[in-house]
């Protein structure tokens, strides 16, 4: 049984999804969160959660899925938000007219009754003649599983005044301040600049849980390790190569946490939202839309995910640019790195931190003005401001850091394991120092390339190529590779955190971008950046050389 | 009469819709539709785009777009806060008697 989980957007699809099949699918208080259809079954029954859609006339390509998807369902979840329910409506009468088993579901229900609106759900059953289920998620998914919900309503003549009132149209005071042109954009700088100071001030809970954290992994953690190792070459792999380099990146956990943490505040209190509608000003001057706002910011967590979000664009050249410009922004893997780098030569490194951050924004805002191409019309429902919903934060924020997590110890680890084998064994398998290994005759080929930018070490080179399978792979080798600490200049420093601004994203952005715009114009995209990355980078070291 | 040449808080009644395409079908679906009242809710940088209410309902519309909807004017934010004023005088003219 292929059971379908259709609505508008927003209207809590694929949290619903997430609680049917356990899933820990991205959910989020704005338009388009949902760009794909995702399926999972559960016993004889197939859930899919498909993006979110307004009718059968796909107005972007994400809506055409959708409608592909609902006309095979056996049976249709309509998830209505109850706030808008008179518009979700429209919706709703044409699954109904499409013949299939259609189930009504209503959501914030209680955000609702707090505005003062009440919904009669006897009365809208009749009114629609299809059942209409106000439950939880559990009790929905035993009916479903079960086949006890009762398709056989009979419609009647009812008036839609009295099966609905939506309560008081009027805006609170704190959704008229963030629909200001003037305070909306300046409370998101001032709250980013806060996220970056509680984040990376040495004397702030970031730095101070980091700091805490590196220790028990690095140094604890690793000397209980060595005592119980009495060979010397294991000793070294586990400690000096897995346990310092990734072991080094899990240390960045809090302040990745804490990042996240405003992230998904700024999303569920609907405030995102609103600042894409004001902002959308900035984005049509560099021939985007607000709706760029959203990729944008979700960029500062991952590039995969937020080349995704572009989907929902319904012009195709937006899109191209959106995906473009969104390896500038620079997403949480480049944190550590961003820290690894810049700590040994400023004591407090969150002033330039909160530079390359903003460097990053400016970027990608410039190369998006320069490139030509269709304008994406903005028109887009905006989410209601208000208090986020706690286990909605905890849930989101517990899915980024295991997603985090888990890459390092995967991909991280294994790069690590790799990195080690490489820069410890020369060509013949003999146990050799790092200058005459296998790594060093193979990375010393492409070193060149990185002494303009004052990069003459080969290791810092293969740290800074490493980056390309994975951001975090760059502290986890420059933590092996360096144990006691880079001895760089801030010239040199400062090239090498430009190259890893600007460069292009990692191998799963690059998937993720061949999938959404295909595999040509990836590749044009990522060798224009590398090329890009190179020269910002040499130029940079000559200008603060000169300083 | 265009959304445009309203001010925040304005409330109007929506004339005509001149978009063409599956934009028109994405505002009519949204709300927009000839004789829906909506509320200028605000206008964002620049003034490239503005936020409707209409039911409860909040859009973002682009100017290019949104100069495509035409409106009346039922209630301008003066003569809302007048009513506003009105109201409260005659609750306190009530509670003094």
């Amino acid at each position: 049984v292929k059971v379908v989980i259709a609505g508008n957007p927003n209207a809590g699809k694929t949290t619903l999804f997430n609680s049917l099949t356990h899933s820990t699918y991205k959910t989020g208080n704005w338009h388009g969160v949902t760009t794909f259809s995702v399926q999972k079954k559960v016993k004889d029954i197939t859930y899919v959660d498909v993006a979110g859609m307004y009718s059968f006339n796909a107005y972007s390509m994400e809506e055409a899925t959708a409608a592909e998807d609902v006309l095979t369902a056996d049976v249709i979840i309509n998830v209505i938000d109850s706030l808008t329910l008179e518009n979700s409506l429209t919706l709703t009468k044409n699954l109904i007219a499409g013949g299939r088993k259609v189930v009504v579901y209503l959501t914030k229900l209680n955000c609702l009754k707090a505005r003062g609106g009440r919904v009669d759900v006897n009365l809208l059953q009749k009114y629609l003649g299809v059942p209409v289920m106000v439950c939880r998620p559990t009790d929905l998914k035993r009916a479903v599983e079960n086949g006890s919900i009762n398709f056989d309503v009979k419609r009647e003549n009812v008036n839609f005044s009295d099966v609905y009132f939506g309560g008081s149209h009027s805006l609170k005071r704190v959704e008229r301040l963030f629909y200001n042109k003037i305070f909306a954009p300046l409370f998101f700088v001032l709250s980013m600049v806060f996220a970056f100071f509680i984040t990376f001030h040495p004397k702030m809970i970031g730095a101070i849980a980091k700091s805490w954290l590196q220790d028990l992994i690095t140094i604890t953690f690793s000397n209980v390790i060595s005592k119980h190792i009495t060979n010397d070459i294991l000793r070294s792999f586990i400690c000096d190569g897995i346990i310092a380099g990734a072991g080094g990146v899990l240390a960045f956990i809090p302040q990745i946490a804490i990042l996240y943490l405003f992230l998904t505040l700024l999303d569920e209190s609907g405030i995102m939202s609103a600042l894409s509608f004001v902002t959308d000003g900035i984005f049509e001057k560099v021939n985007l839309s607000g709706r760029a706002a959203f990729s944008l910011i979700s960029g500062f967590g991952c590039t995969a995910a937020a080349i995704s979000t572009t989907r929902g664009y319904s012009s195709l050249s937006a899109q191209r640019r959106t995906i473009a410009i969104l390896p500038y922004i620079p997403c949480g893997a480049k944190l550590p790195v961003f820290l690894t780098l810049l700590s040994p030569i400023f004591k407090n490194p969150f002033p330039a931190v909160c530079i390359l951050y903003f460097c990053g924004v400016a970027m990608a805002l410039l190369f998006s003005m320069l490139m030509s191409g269709g304008e994406e019309q903005l028109i887009t429902e905006i989410a209601p401001i208000g208090v986020p919903s706690l286990t909605a934060v905890k849930n989101k924020l517990y899915f980024y850091v295991k997603g985090f997590i888990i890459k390092v110890t995967t991909t991280v680890t294994i790069f690590c394991a790799v990195s080690w084998v490489l820069s410890s064994f020369s060509w013949n398998f003999s146990y050799v120092s790092v200058e005459d290994s296998m790594l060093c005759s193979i990375t010393k080929v492409i070193a060149p390339l990185f002494y303009p930018m004052g990069i003459t070490d080969w290791r810092l080179c293969y740290a800074a190529i490493c980056g390309f399978a994975a951001k975090e792979n760059v502290a986890a080798t420059i933590n092996l590779f360096f144990p006691d600490g880079l001895n760089l200049s801030v010239a040199q420093s400062l090239s090498l955190c430009a190259f890893m601004l600007t460069c292009p994203a990692c191998i799963a952005a690059f998937a993720s971008s061949v999938k959404e715009i295909g595999r040509k114009s990836t590749l044009k995209y990522n060798v224009i950046q590398l090329a890009f990355s190179f020269i910002f980078a040499y130029i940079v070291y000559f200008i603060f050389l000169l300083l | 009469m265009n959304v445009f040449d309203l001010s925040v808080g304005s409330i109007c009644k929506i004339v005509k819709v001149s978009v063409e395409g599956s934009a028109k079908s994405r505002l009519n679906y949204l709300g927009i539709k000839e004789g829906n009242k909506a509320e200028v809710l605000g206008f964002s940088l620049l003034n490239s785009s503005v936020l409707l209410g209409v039911g409860y309902t909040r859009i973002a519309i682009r100017k290019t777009l949104a100069k495509g909807i035409e409106v009346k004017l039922i209630c301008s934010p003066q003569q809302k806060r007048n009513g506003v004023k009105r109201l409260i005088a005659k609750l306190k003219r009530e509670r003094n008697r």
